[in-house]
């Protein structure tokens, strides 16, 4: 009888341990897969919470606020726009508010992207093309993006031709603006 | 006594179990920026009618995993909502069923993220291409403690219609 009731216990539990399984766990990005894997960075750490649901619940929280946070770079990333061009066409008065507000943006927009790039794993993947896998693919190019332009705004100063530094600092920000929008965009649709 | 072994006997011959060879469940989410549809073709269904006594029964069982609404983060959040993890499933036990005409009327309890409520549907039997039984209705989350995911600041309807088409030999 006790072999038994183990027994039952056990089927119990594996029952409810392969409930827990992430579905097309093969499709996971590659950088959830180097973080939170099986053999994952913040496994071998021991990081994060104890259980898949409180994993879950923290991936959650930590996108809905990577939402939040989007959104609002995006709309410091239109103005931070606004005053390039305005420096750009010889209005030089904007050019320290846009170096400060420069910090600030990319703060906000790193804060948001590693929100969403080191948030747990979802319960779900897929092979298929949807909206939100877009979304991801074009994170990679406005987070290049991000990366490069204070940088190439810093070159302008330094850089022998002025007026190249300048192109290439207004074209990379141009299309992290771009691909940040139509990412923006990408996240209302419903497939 | 052999009389009612025998009475016994016909009222089981005649209580026959409805073979489901396909089904279809819906839910339909709405924000106000968009709206989806979440498709399950996995629920375990066993049907019973008895013609003479005119009743029968539904049992239903679909997973929570199964529903795709073909965007994979979105199913993922639909299982954390729900809490999928301790209640994996949702099911349909019914009560009462009554054939008027060509529809059914079925009451029965509805257990969903570990709720149950009364719930009434009443479905169209269509037997002009097999047997169809499809109907649909709607729920509200809230009733069942689910709480909704927000979006862009806005929560997702409170309301779900449900859709569900069977088809049996």
């Amino acid at each position: 009888m006790k072999y038994i009731t183990y027994i039952f216990i056990f089927i119990c539990f594996a029952k409810s341990q392969s409930d827990l399984e992430i579905q097309n766990i093969e499709q996971m990005p590659l950088h959830t897969k180097i973080l939170w894997g099986e053999n994952g960075f913040f496994r071998q750490i021991n990081f994060g919470p104890k259980t898949r649901k409180d994993e879950l619940k923290l991936r959650v929280k930590m996108l809905q606020n990577h939402q939040k946070l989007a959104l609002l770079s995006l709309g410091m990333l239109a103005y931070q726009s606004s005053l390039g061009y305005n420096i750009a066409e010889g209005d030089y008065s904007k050019l320290s508010r846009h170096r400060k507000f420069s910090t600030l943006t990319w703060s906000f927009y790193m804060t948001s992207a590693s929100l969403s790039y080191f948030a747990p794993p979802a319960q779900k993947y897929e092979k298929r093309v949807s909206s939100m896998k877009i979304h991801r693919w074009l994170s990679y190019i406005h987070f290049a993006g991000m990366m490069a332009v204070p940088f190439l705004g810093k070159n302008i100063s330094n850089s022998n031709d002025y007026n190249k530094a300048l192109a290439m600092h207004k074209n990379v920000a141009t299309i992290t603006f771009a691909s940040m929008s139509i990412s923006a965009l990408l996240t209302i649709l419903p497939y | 006594m052999n009389r009612i072994v025998f009475v016994l006997l016909i009222s089981v011959s005649f209580s026959q179990k409805i073979d489901i060879t396909s089904s279809e469940i819906k839910y339909y989410g709405n924000h106000f920026l968009h709206s989806w549809i979440g498709i399950s073709n996995k629920s375990t269904t066993t049907v019973t009618y008895d013609q003479i006594k005119k009743n029968g029964s539904v049992i239903l069982e679909v997973p929570l995993k199964s529903f795709d609404s073909k965007v994979s983060g979105r199913d993922s959040n639909m299982l954390f909502y729900t809490d999928a993890i301790d209640y994996p499933n949702i099911k349909f036990k019914s009560s009462e069923i009554s054939i008027v005409k060509d529809s059914v009327k079925i009451v029965g309890d509805l257990s969903f993220h570990g709720i149950t409520k009364s719930l009434s549907t009443r479905a169209a039997i269509n037997i002009s291409d097999g047997f169809k039984v499809e109907g649909s209705f709607i729920i509200n989350l809230s009733d069942f403690n689910v709480s909704r995911p927000t979006f862009m600041f806005i929560k997702i309807d409170d309301s779900i219609r449900i859709e569900y088409t069977f088809l049996a030999n």
